[in-house]
């Protein structure tokens, strides 16, 4: 019985990828060569062509690679023990553990910045999310000794930004796709793509910015500090 | 002319100090000169105006990395 069903899913399966192949793009299209650099400032709106290619052109790549992310942090989060929680052997020293309230601030503001000014400035989210999450250790190493933790987020919060940041990436999926037609559009869902430069800009490529910044951030905070705590 | 000259220098300097990674005697020496080697590739990345490439590579490489490391030879190292 259950091979059945296999082969059944399997069939359909086929099917559907030979409807898809056959809509690939034919020898003369895929000749036209696609820049998407020249158009980018056009199409987006976005100054940083990088993050135009990364949430506009290619979102559903960087859809995958947020998927990724998310798995990975899981399985790890799943599998490093958390029965003892001896971080570092040794106990830090008074100007470690007040040089880092000094620089926690600025480092998360830096993060922050990186990602919020993703589709001016060079960086983005995936960048501005891993200086947050480098915040996030440094505060788990230093503050957490000698088996009491204590996190900037608890594990419990993290775990649940990250699969809300998930859902709003997929929402912003579906709302390009409910706007017009197009599974994450940016430009043809009517969002304005106002001045190119100014921070309300480039439609929906700021919005797919904080929120992969916050799942890279949260996902990778929780790898290191599941790792390094365990 | 300036530009490749910098990045000859840079990429010297990267050889160096990749050659002292792998002839370090101490482990943490290794590990903090790979610390290095992040930041000059950023460096080189940055002569060659890519700045989201050095942005993600000195994030990732001089940050987290380093960081792995040194948090995994504390564990492994033998109290």
């Amino acid at each position: 019985m259950k091979r059945t069903t296999a082969a059944l899913i399997v069939t359909v399966l086929v099917v559907l990828a030979g409807f898809a192949a056959s809509e690939l793009p034919s020898e003369a299209e895929r000749a036209e060569p696609v820049n998407h650099a020249i158009r980018s400032l056009a199409d987006t709106g976005a100054v940083n062509a990088v993050s135009a290619v990364l949430f506009d052109y290619r979102a559903f790549d960087t859809l995958g690679e947020a998927t990724v992310i998310i798995t990975t942090a899981m399985i790890v989060a799943f599998l490093a023990p958390q029965a003892r929680a001896s971080m570092l052997s040794v106990r830090m020293s008074g100007i470690v553990l007040y040089g880092v309230v000094l620089l926690l601030p600025f480092i998360a503001v830096f993060g922050l910045a990186i990602m919020l000014y993703g589709h001016i400035s060079p960086g983005g989210g995936f960048t501005g999310g891993v200086v947050l999450s480098t915040s996030a250790v440094l505060y788990a190493v230093v503050y957490s000794a000698g088996g009491q933790q204590s996190y900037v987020l608890a594990p419990a919060t993290n775990k649940m930004i990250e699969n809300v940041a998930m859902t709003a990436f997929l929402a912003v999926g579906f709302f390009g796709m409910a706007a017009s037609g197009a599974f994450l559009a940016n430009a043809a869902t009517g969002i304005g793509l106002g001045t190119p430069g100014s921070l309300l800009s480039a439609g929906t490529i700021p919005l797919l910015n904080v929120i992969s910044g916050l799942k890279v951030g949260v996902g990778l905070a929780i790898i290191i500090i599941s790792l390094f705590l365990e | 002319m300036m530009l490749n000259v910098s990045v000859a220098l840079l990429c010297a300097f990267l050889l160096l100090v990749a050659v002292y990674v792998v002839v370090a005697r101490s482990v943490l020496a290794a590990i903090i000169s790979m610390g290095v080697f992040s930041m000059l590739v950023t460096a080189v990345f940055v002569v060659l105006r890519a700045p989201d490439v050095a942005v993600t590579e000195a994030v990732i490489g001089a940050g987290l990395i380093t960081a792995f490391f040194v948090i995994a030879l504390d564990k492994t190292s033998e109290q």
